[in-house]
Parts: C-alpha cells; structure tokens; sequence
C-alpha cells in the first residue's frame, strides 16, 4: 500500500510574474515509513507539503493520498505548522481536542484515553490545563504535535516544525519525535533543511533541488532503531551526511571556496 | 505588588488628584469672586445634586438606558455587518464605500432627520446613538475577522471543520480582542449619540437638562448634568473592561499569577 503517490507533480503561482515553485516530483511514500523531505530555504518543499496537504492545488501531475485523488484536504492526516498555530484562549488539551471536536466520527469519551497517553508520551501532563502562552516553545510544539496525533491519523505531516526552537530543544524534539513515531507507526512526512535532522529521523531522505523543485536523490537511511543522539557522531551516520551534503554542494546550494 | 493592589492604588490616585482640582477649582471660585453664572463652585453644584436627587438620577437612568440599547443594536449589527465584509468580497465592494461614505457625514447633522422619522421619543435618540456607535464595531470587527494567522486558517481546513464550526470555534474567539476593542470605543460613541439625539428634540435625559438648563443660565444645573455624565461614562467603560477581562481571561495569566 502507498500513502503517498506523486507523479509528475508541478506547481506554478500565477501572478504578475508566473514563479515556479515545483518543476517535477514523482514520488511514492509506502505506509508506515518516516520520509524527510530535504531542500535549501524557498526550495518548494513546503509547497509540497501543502500539496499533499489538500492545501494547494497541483498545476499538472496527479498527487493521491491514500490511493485517492486529492481533492482538498485528505481524510484522515494530522498536521504540525512551522509555527505551532495553538489558539490562545484554549488550554493545551482544549487545544488537542479542537482536532476531536471538528471530526465528525469521534466521541470525546473515546479519545479520552488517548489524550492521556500523548499528554504523557510528549511530557505535557502537568501542562494540560496552561495556556499556550504560558509554554515555552517546544512545549507548545508538543501540544500542536499531540493535536495532530489525537485522532490516530494514517499520516503525519510536518512543516518544519522544530525551525524555530533552539538547538538543545531540538535535538530533543527530534528524540521524541522519533519515540512518539515508534509507538503510532504513522506515515510521516517531515520537511527540513537540517541534513542531520533527516538522516537521523528518516528511513528515507529525499533531496529537493533549489526552486523550482526536483527530486535530486532519494536515499535509504539504514541506521537501527531507536536512534540515540549520539549516533550522529557515528561514521554511518557521516557517511550519509556527507553524500548529502556533496550533492549540496554541487547543486551550488553550499560554496565554501574563499574569493 | 499584586493586581489588585495596584489597581485599588490607581483607583485611589485617580480619585485624589479629582478630589484635589475640586478643591482648587473651589478656592479659585472664591478666591477671585467669580460669578455663579459664568462658573459655578462645586460646592453650589453638588448641593443642585443632592436638592434634586431623584429627579436627576431618573433623567441619568433615562440616558443610561437609551446608550444601552443604542450600543447593544451597533454592537450586534456592526458584528454582523464585519462578518458579512470579510466573508463576502462583493460585500465588501458594494457596501462597504456607502457605509464609509455614510460614516463621513457628520451624524449630528443627520439628527434632525430621524426625529421626522421616528419622533421625538426614545426611539430616534436610540437610532442616534446606535448610528454614531456602530462605526467603531464594523471596523474594529473586521480587522479582527481579517487578522487570523494563515496557519489558523489551514489548520481549520486541515481538521475539516464545518463552516459553523470555523467561525464559532476559531474565527470569532480570534476576533475577540479586536471586537473588544471596538466595543470600548463604541460605548462612548453610543454616550454622545444618545445625548445628540437628547439635543435634538427630547423632553427627558441629561442631554435635555443641560439644553433647558442652559436656556435658562442655571449654571449649577448643567454642570451637575455633566458630572453625571462623566460618572456615567465612566462606569460604562469600566463595565466593558470588567466584561474584557472576563472574556479574555487567557491574556491577563501574567497579572493574576504575580
């Protein structure tokens, strides 16, 4: 079964000037595998993102999710935002039940027990009555992550979501990203520029090309899990990076020649 | 210092610096032998209140009550209207240059009309001060609709909400300090309304004593009418304070929590 399958996707934004944020993606995610999706800045890999979203419309090519056309958002995906985008006059599990309260299938009492068990698999269980402003970052990221997961969603994805933390707070996002992955076994897509933030959560990394879009390699990461941190000072683990980052380099995204 | 001790602190600065321009305004009265029909001694002013007590407090509650409605009617009207601009561009096309165009006329100059239209009675002083309010509602209200982050919105595209859904769960509680703040405005906007329309042609309110008052230089008894106005403004905009905090709750954690 494929989670994903993109073909030929292209994405242009008409305006004044046509910009062409993904010339070509073809692309087929099976269920259940963690795929980092890997670029520069404004390389259009959000736009992807968005696209399987349902949150843009593709120019040209077909992008089915779940073996379906997508016609708008898809059933059935929890999403994370670069910017948490909790609202502020609800508490964290006000918050993860507004996922809950705009299903149409699901009881609040059903959920209950699931809510606890993400309050205490992402460490928020004594947060779950503050307000968001009242978190720090990497909590509220917690919270926007536990409202994504709270109706058990096929697939999981994620915008950059630890961009804004600091980098203690996101080698540890990245632990528990990977811990909570392990126990709900989702499809999850996660969109980064960080090469040892893909290689290190992935099965598979896929390298985009600077705008507009292509796929440049598609590399499997076979490093046992669950990961620690301190894998990174692995020589597999540098193995991956610096092919990743060779093809950076030759893109001309990274240029470490003095002049 | 806690909240509260800091505001029963302002609460009493404020009170003390009045107390003491009374006094001042008191001595300078005396002091230069000023004429009662040019500036009345707060003392000749509060004894015109206390003289005339109940007559004076049913003319208030007469005002009071037309603000009320008049601010009521713009605040519901106006939120109705903001939704309506910003969830439909033709709206806001269409409608939105008359209402603005509208806005620009000086209302005091429409006043007349509706007392040919309505009457003199309370429902054309109503039909002012809601006239005058509801402006500060429609805009305050639409910018709050407007400004909800583009990440609100996809989440609620992402979580499949209904319309109705959207709106009451995210939209309009996004809304809230916007329209809040418009309301904050529009209750002083509704205050001078319904005393425009007291002006105009009325035969109760405050807004009428100081017009008869003043026809007839009992200078005590305009003066008392405005203090009672100042009060009256007073406790209406802390009464939507008191709702504000209410409401939103969720802003002011830092303040209950120190």
């Amino acid at each position: 079964m494929t989670a994903v399958s993109a073909r030929g996707v292209r994405k242009e934004y008409q305006g004044r000037q046509t910009i062409l944020a993904i010339e070509d993606i073809s692309l087929e995610i099976p269920k259940g595998e963690f795929v980092s999706i890997l670029g520069p800045s404004g390389c259009g890999k959000s736009t992807f993102l968005r696209c399987v979203a349902g949150l843009e419309k593709v120019t040209a090519g077909s992008l089915c999710v779940n073996e379906q056309e997508l016609k708008g958002p898809p059933d059935d995906i929890g999403m994370v935002f670069q910017r948490d985008a909790l609202l502020d006059w609800r508490t964290v599990s006000q918050n993860i039940m507004l996922a809950v309260e705009f299903a149409k299938n699901y009881s609040r009492r059903d959920t209950a027990p699931l809510l606890t068990k993400l309050l205490k698999l992402t460490g928020l269980a004594e947060f779950a009555d503050r307000y968001p402003s009242q978190l720090s970052g990497g909590m509220r990221q917690r919270a926007a992550i536990c409202r994504a997961l709270i109706n058990s969603p096929s697939m999981l994805l994620m915008d950059e979501p630890f961009g804004a933390l600091d980098a203690l707070t996101r080698d540890q996002m990245n632990v528990e990203i990977q811990r909570i992955w392990l126990d709900v076994r989702s499809t999850c897509l996660f969109v980064t520029h960080s090469i040892p933030e893909s290689v290190f959560l992935a099965d598979t990394v896929v390298v985009l090309s600077p705008r507009p879009a292509r796929i440049v390699a598609v590399i499997d990461i076979d490093l046992p899990r669950p990961r620690k941190l301190a894998i990174r000072e692995a020589a597999e683990f540098g193995t991956y990076v610096r092919r990743i980052r060779a093809l950076f380099e030759s893109m001309g995204v990274i240029d470490e020649h003095d002049e | 210092m806690t909240a509260s001790r800091r505001r029963i602190r302002a609460v009493f600065l404020g009170l003390a610096s009045f107390c003491l321009i009374l006094l001042l305004w008191e001595a300078s009265i005396r002091g230069f032998h000023v004429r009662a029909v040019v500036l009345p001694a707060p003392s000749d002013i509060l004894a015109e209140l206390v003289a005339d007590m109940a007559w004076y407090l049913s003319n208030a509650w007469h005002t009071l009550i037309t603000t009320l409605f008049g601010f009521l009617l713009a605040l519901v009207i106006g939120i109705f209207i903001a939704v309506l601009l910003v969830g439909m561009p033709w709206f806001e096309s269409t409608i939105y240059p008359l209402i603005i165009s509208f806005n620009s006329v000086p209302k005091v100059a429409v006043a007349p009309l509706f007392v040919v239209w309505l009457g003199t009675g309370v429902k054309s002083q109503v039909a002012i001060s809601f006239l005058i309010a509801v402006f500060a509602i429609i805009v305050d209200s639409a910018h709050g609709l407007r400004s909800i982050p583009a990440d609100v919105v996809d989440l609620g595209r992402i979580l499949k909400g209904t319309r109705f859904d959207i709106f009451f769960k995210i939209r309009l509680p996004c809304a809230l300090p916007s329209i809040l703040a418009g309301a904050k405005i529009a209750i002083s906007l509704a205050l001078v309304g319904a005393i425009v329309g007291e002006f105009v042609a009325s035969e109760k309110g405050l807004g009428y004593i100081i017009l008869s008052a003043q026809g007839s230089f009992e200078m005590p008894r305009v003066f008392a009418a405005l203090f009672l106005l100042g009060g009256m403004g007073m406790l209406l905009f802390t009464a939507i304070e008191i709702v504000e905090r209410r409401m939103l709750a969720w802003r002011y954690l830092d303040e209950q929590s120190t």
